[in-house]
């Protein structure tokens, strides 16, 4: 494969190829796993009282209680985007209109130019006692404060994060040819089973990427939680500013956080070995 | 005295100052040799003498906003007449300075924190106040500080309501946890349960002089009857929010930021009985590069005027016992150490300081049951 680059020798691009990935390695080398690396020793050495940062989260249940609301929030989150996301992606991939699809991009990445705390803050306005989501929502029969409950930085998340998703889905279903979904059409499939059976199976690389990546950046969540939603509800990232900012107890922090490291590695060893399982499902076929 | 018996002086009270450090560990002495015998005699407090801190440059710390303004402009006297330069930095940040402790390299060196913070690092990440350079001889009796701390303003946890809400006026702490005469939504802080904890043993009827050590589990269960009417407030902005927007129809707050909601138009009175004192303290890190001058900065914010200064500028009661600040009436009605409000309690900050990690973790499982 390496040889069929138009652009460089194979022989030149072997010898390059360790020089191009030095300035990326030593930018990450230094400011993410040295700090990590950091962090995971002061959660196994340090010691309060002798007890060791993992024995005080088993010790106090509620944080093993945190950690898995928050798992189910990104969950909740990340299937929610999905929801929203995959519509939306797929008139974005399959629109004739080259004017939609700009403007729906366009829709999709404004976020970016708008400040995350900003964001957020917005939504704190919208969830306001009475506000406007509040009325909307009464004549649903929704009783009682959205601000402060654990929907609210939910909601949230699901509007700050929802590019994460929409981009990798776009991109995958735009790489989808149409000329496949046509051929299936010809062979006697309604456009719902070509949809069903061609379209969307094409399509679940894409929202495999993005749900990784909503799922793992919603594990993280500290402002908006913290912000829309209540103490009573907090999420992991709540639980470590606690520690670490005014406690000052790194270890019990970096603790913390390892159970995310761990859940992250986990989601991703499960995402690779799909990726495995049904890559070669395919090949088999 | 010629210049070069004042230069072996020096020489002397630098060699001092290292025999002084060698032996306790580290005092105020600066890199710069200054000590506090530099400062030309005995302390008292608000006072600097003239030019005994030319070239000298100190750093403080506080929240930022308004009130960090209010006090370097409070302080700038103290770099007048000393001939030190002030320089800032914000906000407070706990992490940032043990960060500037552990590198043993730091530009911070009088910091604005709390004081059961304080009380908890202090010998390890803050050093002990001299007392040749800090007069605390004009801080009331109950509450001089700890070894490396001293007082310079109070905020009080009161009970404040919305008087729009509720018919009838609630009296005393009881009445906080009576959610039968007096229903409604009640704002409490979530960050730690100082405050709260004191509030809820007085209500159960512990006096208040026997509140220490805190009975945990009573308060707890105590709370506990009147937790679905609980609401959670994290920052004093998000304080002032709940009593402007009446998302909560009563709670215990700080007494300033009542204040603020107050002035912004929110018909909210306070209870007055025994407000429950919390104060800020002025500190310095071991990092601090100035120590001596650092000092002699917190020295001067002892002192009646500053003292006076930062009440009538915040509202906040200051904690030198001559002041007489002249405050308007609103401001008069928050004022959480003077009448009207009865018996006002200060929280015992070294306990909280040895407990506090404790307690977060009792609390935190509580709000989270």
């Amino acid at each position: 494969m390496a040889d069929s680059s138009p652009f460089v020798g194979a022989g030149a691009r072997r010898r390059l190829a360790p020089a191009l990935v030095v300035p990326g390695l030593v930018i990450i080398g230094f400011v993410a796993l040295y700090p990590l690396v950091l962090a995971l020793l002061d959660s196994i050495t340090q010691r309060d009282n002798g007890q060791s940062p993992y024995a005080w989260v088993f010790d106090n249940p509620v944080y093993l209680k945190i950690i898995w609301r928050t798992i189910v929030t990104a969950l909740i989150v990340a299937g929610m985007c999905v929801l929203v996301g995959y519509p939306l992606a797929y008139v974005m991939a399959t629109t004739r209109s080259a004017r939609a699809r700009s403007v729906l991009l366009l829709l999709v990445v404004l976020p970016f130019w708008t400040s995350f705390l900003v964001r957020v803050f917005a939504w704190l306005i919208l969830f306001q006692p009475d506000g406007i989501v509040e009325s909307v929502l009464q004549p649903f029969g929704f009783d009682g404060a959205i601000l402060g409950s654990v929907w609210a930085p939910r909601i949230a998340m699901v509007q700050l994060l929802l590019p994460f998703m929409v981009l990798p889905m776009y991109a995958t279903m735009r790489g989808i040819d149409p000329s496949l979904l046509r051929a299936a059409e010809s062979l006697g499939a309604s456009p719902r089973e070509a949809f069903a059976r061609i379209f969307l199976p094409l399509s679940l690389p894409g929202v495999g990427a993005g749900c990784l990546i909503v799922f793992i950046m919603s594990l993280g969540f500290y402002v908006a939680p913290a912000l829309l939603g209540s103490p009573t509800t907090s999420l992991v990232g709540q639980a470590v500013f606690q520690q670490v900012g005014t406690l000052l107890n790194f270890g019990r922090g970096a603790a913390l956080a390892a159970f995310l490291l761990a859940i992250t590695l986990m989601v991703l060893g499960i995402a690779a070995l799909m990726r495995r399982l049904l890559g070669s499902r395919t090949s088999d076929a | 005295m010629s210049i070069s018996s004042r230069r072996s002086a020096l020489a002397l009270s630098a060699a001092a100052a290292m025999v002084v450090l060698a032996a306790c560990g580290g005092s105020s002495s600066d890199e710069s040799g200054l000590t506090a015998g530099d400062l030309g005699g005995a302390p008292e407090a608000g006072v600097v003498k003239d030019g005994v801190l030319k070239g000298q440059s100190v750093q403080f710390v506080g929240y930022g906003g308004d009130i960090q303004k209010l006090q370097v402009g409070i302080l700038t006297p103290w770099a007048t007449k000393s001939g030190a330069k002030i320089t800032q930095d914000s906000p407070t940040d706990y992490a940032k300075l043990k960060a500037q402790v552990t590198a043993g390299k730091g530009t911070w060196d009088v910091v604005d924190v709390e004081d059961s913070w304080a009380a908890a690092n202090c010998g390890t990440l803050l050093r002990k106040l001299d007392d040749k350079i800090i007069d605390r001889s004009q801080l009331p009796e109950d509450n001089k500080g700890t070894d490396c701390a001293v007082p310079i303003v109070g905020t009080g946890n009161i009970f404040a309501y919305n008087a729009d809400k509720l018919k009838t006026a609630p009296q005393t702490w009881a009445d906080f946890f009576d959610t039968k005469t007096f229903p409604g939504k009640r704002g409490v802080y979530a960050g730690n349960p100082v405050a709260i904890f004191e509030a809820a043993l007085m209500a159960d009827g512990v006096a208040a002089s026997d509140l220490y050590p805190l009975d945990v589990d009573r308060a707890l269960k105590k709370l506990d009857t009147i937790k679905s009417s609980l609401v959670f407030w994290t920052t004093g902005a998000q304080a002032q929010q709940m009593v402007e927007s009446g998302q909560a129809d009563m709670g215990i707050f700080w007494s300033g930021r009542v204040l603020n909601g107050v002035k912004a138009g929110a018909n909210w009175k306070a209870v007055h009985d025994r407000p429950l004192l919390q104060y800020d303290v002025l500190v310095v890190p071991k990092s601090a590069p100035n120590p001596v001058a650092a000092m002699s900065l917190i020295n001067f914010a002892l002192g009646e005027e500053a003292s006076t200064k930062t009440t009538e500028g915040s509202g906040y009661p200051g904690t030198n016992v001559n002041s007489k600040p002249k405050v308007d009436k609103v401001t008069g009605e928050f004022q959480a150490n003077v009448a009207p409000f009865k018996d006002p309690v200060t929280i015992d900050s070294e306990f909280w300081g040895k407990n506090v990690a404790d307690y977060i973790d009792k609390w935190t499982t509580w709000i989270n049951g």
